[in-house]
């Protein structure tokens, strides 16, 4: 089918009215899901794919990407609002967007966010339609050797971008891979430090660890250091960037939109790395580089274009080969495979209506946000002038039942509060929580692919050697980690010479 | 001598303690059978992580003594903690109580269910954040308090169908 025929198909699902409806909906639910700490995209598609059962196959999946793209995109309003991630995408979002909100500048970072946003999830699609076959066979190359690097990828990455030194945040990243391997063990399936629950051997789940990590810590810390809660005073102003600065931050939300894709590419990478990948590149070559943390536009650009481009990326393995690059897209696949659609090479040809319809709902589903977003932007900022002894226990609340509701179970509460007591003396001693959080979602990957390469290579470490993607990674990876000290120590013995 | 931090201390004792802990209890798991491959058992990756997470630690404090070497005597007055540097005093007994409330209303919760124990809670926290000063502030709290475990129930209940938790004492 040419190409002209099989946008002319998706389109003319889209003058359905009820399918144009289901587009908005679902991605209000996501933007609600997003922006509701304790709330996630995995879970508003988790819930909401019942749902789709008494939909027809176009129809359920139009509605599941409006709560992806509307997610992902809105995780963003709680990290700049209330300094917590409303999905780990949004980590790195937090670093400048809520010290923004904190000087006053709540709506330009939510202006900036939405903008952001749109522009790297429109890069995202286009790159997915025109580059697909590339970053796809690109991603085919990686074996266990090459997910190892890109699992430590992420943990260098966030030890480089946290706050302080970059050995504690190393020690954060791996206090997060040791949470990972709470639980039974994925190769021998020996129970490892369960300490007799039964509850401990299915692990920990993500969502009470990363509220507890992110939102209850950072309840404490208001209570702990605030005698009065920040709250911002007048109105908020300039939610829409200037033209000018806006062209003038292209070309990195150009770069930010060609990592997101690209990492959201590789299956289980996700846009929590994709974003910590490209703020810590863009903070990295930036000629304000120290300025990065310190509520800056750059940084919340750098995040939020990598982040949404992201989702396109991920949908590049599983329409190509039928492989999730996310927890999200496995639900897509899920959601295909009960209407018995068989996603991968074989989905182009068999529906390339569906496969334009996906296109062009990520499209439909970035210019709704985008709307939304920046005609909302007032009123997402209101939350900020709810008075502290108000919005502290209203969002403790949110947490618990959050955390309860992903099994509904009250121990991934105890989960919950531990994580968050935890969390906050691990602040206390320097080391943040983001570290942490990276380290537990990137902990099963890294430690599945390093051991099924040391038993595929009978032991041999050099494997991660003999390979040239896996040697490529490893030399960023020791790039990152050491770089800075090198060109430190270089620039000292100019100095002195 | 020169000063180190507090905290690079305390981040290496922390690193020993868990470090040190995860590499004993490593030692009393299974050996990897061959099919398993290599020697690399349940214990093999834990074990790495806990040996990288003392080595951190003691990378840390050498890093601590470097940086008070290089600041002189005057460093610690130079580089001050965060929290002392605001000058406010640090409210640790409420950071506490919250926890301490949080952790009673999972109790509350279990045997009184969601809609006593989430009241209670939100109540409780309001009031101990922000004491009332007058009866309209407490009626506000209580109105608050309601009016949010409302929403709780419409949103996670009534609109996503999450069954909140039951009061197990009333069966």
């Amino acid at each position: 089918m040419e190409a002209f025929e099989l946008l002319t198909a998706g389109l003319s699902n889209y003058a359905q009215p009820f399918t144009l409806f289901l587009l908005i909906a679902g991605s209000v639910l996501g933007i609600i899901f997003g922006a509701i700490p304790g709330l996630t995209a995995t879970m508003g598609m988790a819930i909401f794919l019942p749902v789709t059962f008494a939909m027809s196959d176009i129809n359920g999946i139009v509605f599941l990407i409006g709560i992806y793209v509307g997610a992902c995109y809105s995780g963003s309003l709680s990290a700049i609002l209330v300094n917590i991630p409303g999905t780990p995408s949004a980590i790195a979002t937090g670093f400048d967007g809520y010290t923004m909100a904190k000087k006053g500048e709540a709506g330009a970072a939510i202006g900036y966010a939405t903008i952001s946003s749109a522009l790297g999830g429109l890069l995202g699609v286009v790159m997915l339609m025109f580059a697909a076959p590339v970053l796809a066979d690109v991603a085919l190359e990686f074996s266990a050797q090459e997910y190892t690097g890109v699992a430590f990828l992420g943990i260098s990455i966030v030890s480089y971008i946290s706050f302080g030194s970059t050995i504690k945040g190393l020690i954060g990243g791996v206090v997060g891979l040791l949470l990972a391997t709470i639980g039974q063990d994925v190769i021998s399936a020996y129970p490892r430090f369960v300490f007799g629950s039964k509850d401990l051997q299915a692990g920990l789940q993500m969502i009470p660890v990363m509220v507890g990590f992110f939102g209850v810590t950072e309840i404490f810390t208001k209570l702990e250091r605030e005698t009065k809660i920040t709250v911002l005073q007048g109105k908020i102003k300039n939610v829409l960037p200037r033209f000018s600065k806006l062209v003038r931050l292209s070309p990195m939300m150009a770069l930010s939109s060609i990592i997101g894709t690209f990492i959201g590419a590789v299956p289980a990478a996700g846009g929590a790395i994709a974003s910590m990948a490209a703020y810590g590149i863009q903070k990295r070559f930036s000629k304000i580089s120290n300025k990065f943390g310190t509520g800056i536009p750059e940084g919340v650009v750098a995040a939020e274009a990598a982040n949404n481009a992201a989702v396109g990326g991920a949908f590049v393995p599983m329409l190509s080969l039928g492989i999730p690059g996310d927890p999200q897209t496995a639900i897509l696949i899920g959601a295909l495979m009960i209407n018995g659609l068989a996603p991968g090479p074989m989905l182009f040809a068999t529906r390339p209506d569906m496969i334009s319809t996906i296109y062009l709902g990520n499209v439909f589903c970035v210019i709704t946000f985008a709307i939304i977003g920046l005609a909302g932007a007032r009123y997402f900022a209101r939350l900020m002038k709810v008075p502290g002894h108000y919005l502290l226990p209203a969002i403790l609340i949110f947490c618990i039942v959050g955390s309860f509701a992903i099994r509904n179970t009250l121990f991934d509460v105890w989960v919950l509060l531990a994580c968050g007591f935890l969390g906050y003396l691990l602040q206390k001693i320097g080391i943040m929580p983001a570290p942490v959080i990276l380290g537990f979602v990137l902990g099963p990957i890294l430690e599945d692919n390093f051991r099924r390469a040391l038993i595929m290579s009978g032991g041999d470490w050099t494997t991660f050697l003999t390979r040239p993607l896996s040697l490529t990674l490893i030399l960023i990876n020791i790039f990152i980690i050491l770089g800075p000290m090198v060109i430190r120590r270089v620039r000292m013995v100019f100095r002195r010479g | 001598m020169p000063s180190i931090k507090r905290d690079s201390i305390i981040t290496l004792i922390f690193c020993l303690i868990v470090g040190g802990y995860v590499i004993m209890a490593c030692q009393g798991f299974p050996e990897a059978q061959d099919s398993q491959g290599f020697g690399q058992g349940p214990g093999f990756y834990p074990q790495v992580l806990g040996w990288s997470l003392i080595i951190l630690g003691v990378l840390t404090l050498i890093y601590g003594l470097k940086t008070a070497r290089e600041l002189g005597p005057y460093g610690e007055s130079i580089e001050k903690e965060p929290s002392d540097a605001k000058g406010a005093s640090p409210r640790y007994g409420l950071v506490l109580a919250a926890l301490v409330l949080s952790l009673a209303d999972i109790v509350i919760m279990h045997y009184l269910g969601f809609f006593v124990a989430g009241f209670v809670l939100v109540l409780a926290m309001v009031m101990m954040i922000r004491p009332p000063h007058s009866l309209k502030t407490v009626v506000w709290d209580l109105v608050f308090s309601a009016g949010m475990v409302a929403v709780v129930y419409l949103v996670f209940e009534a609109f996503i169908k999450i069954q909140l938790p039951r009061a197990a004492l009333f069966g």
